[in-house]
């Protein structure tokens, strides 16, 4: 019970709360009128694009309903792939296809799904199931990321990421997100992936949790977890800050895949969640304090010149 | 959805109770303290009682 004595304690290291999340740094930092842009995936890619920033490559994108009669030929001729809604949230809708099985498609768990699934699938993408609000949605096919090795054995069938939280600009925090058992290759933690802090500087993994707890080993494969390196981790962040500065949102929270050729931006987040302090085991109040006084420095320093 | 029914379940059971029926009918004004309170609690930007579960784990000093 001692946590319910603990406000001064979470006050002095920092913590940024809901209500200070949504107050100080959503309302004041992300434009309500900038959201579609990270929001909808398909003016995210467009806007990667734009900055030459690489995104995974999209095979095909289903509008209509009567356009999923063409979903097999799309899915024969790509189907190593991932479905998902356009304007999904924290990783709902989302289904990994690993090749053709003789009555179907092999799922990333090894399951079936067969042509009809699919087409049930997709049609729920379509009516809105999976989209934020429940209005009608647009259906992406889009390339799989493959497990960078260098984390093959701390994550569980699927493709673990990075977030990175972008304040104004500048990288203000890290976290691989690893894909579990029960997040069933999704590396969301509300899904249950597990969030591994990362040192901003030497882009090596710290603390994690998992579940709200702290954790020393994956669940799954049982690998200790903390002081691995992120590969390319100069040109994660880089991505990461090219695409939060394109979006012209000063809280946001970027997914970058770091792959064998080098990091892939998947989406950003307007609404990025708190547990990014839990997986780092620190408060991000501090982190973007300082980000503030460098800004209003680099100000002065201009005007005086 | 579990806790916003359970506050509205909580909330009836006290405004069924007879003494605020009698003060909230023959006081009407009186609505004007829910307001100041609500308004009072929407700028309320310190930590949840949740948060302070939720964040247990993390060190003290660190950040």
């Amino acid at each position: 019970m001692r946590w319910l004595f603990s406000y001064r304690r979470l006050m002095a290291s920092g913590v940024l709360g809901m209500n200070a999340r949504n107050a100080g740094a959503i309302l004041e930092h992300n434009p309500r009128a900038l959201y579609p842009i990270v929001d909808d995936k398909l003016q995210f890619l467009k806007l990667c694009r734009r900055v030459g920033v690489p995104t995974p490559s999209v095979y095909a994108v289903f509008a209509r309903h009567g356009q999923l009669r063409h979903l097999d030929a799309t899915l024969l001729a790509a189907p190593d792939c991932v479905i998902k809604p356009a304007r999904g949230s924290s990783g709902r809708g989302v289904m990994v296809l690993t090749g053709v099985a003789p009555d179907g498609y092999f799922r990333h768990n090894g399951s079936i799904a067969t042509a009809d699934d699919l087409r049930r699938h997709l049609s729920d993408i379509l009516s809105g199931l999976y989209s934020l609000g429940g209005r009608p949605d647009q259906a992406i096919v889009q390339q799989r990321l493959r497990t960078h090795p260098a984390f093959q054995r701390i994550s569980y069938r699927g493709t673990p990421d990075v977030r990175v939280l972008v304040y104004r600009g500048e990288p203000a925090m890290a976290m691989l997100r690893l894909p579990t058992l029960d997040s069933s290759g999704r590396a969301n933690l509300h899904q249950g992936g597990v969030g591994v802090g990362v040192d901003l500087e030497s882009g090596r993994t710290t603390c994690a949790v998992w579940r709200g707890r702290a954790l020393r080993r994956h669940p799954d494969t049982g690998e200790p977890i903390s002081d691995r390196a992120v590969p390319d981790w100069r040109a994660v962040l880089a991505a990461a800050r090219t695409v939060a500065r394109a979006t012209g949102l000063g809280y946001v929270g970027v997914d970058v895949v770091p792959d064998i050729a080098g990091p892939v931006v998947l989406e950003a987040n307007a609404r990025p969640g708190l547990a990014i302090q839990s997986a780092n085991g620190m408060g991000l109040r501090k982190v973007m304090e300082r980000i503030d006084r460098q800004m209003r420095n680099a100000e002065c320093e201009m005007r005086n010149e | 959805m579990v806790a916003t029914v359970a506050a509205a379940g909580a909330v009836f059971l006290i405004v069924r109770l007879d003494d605020v029926r009698q003060t909230l009918i023959e006081h009407p004004e009186s609505l004007g303290f829910v307001v100041a309170a609500m308004l009072v609690l929407g700028r309320y930007t310190g930590y949840r009682l949740t948060e302070l579960f939720r964040f247990r784990d993390i060190p003290e000093g660190n950040g």
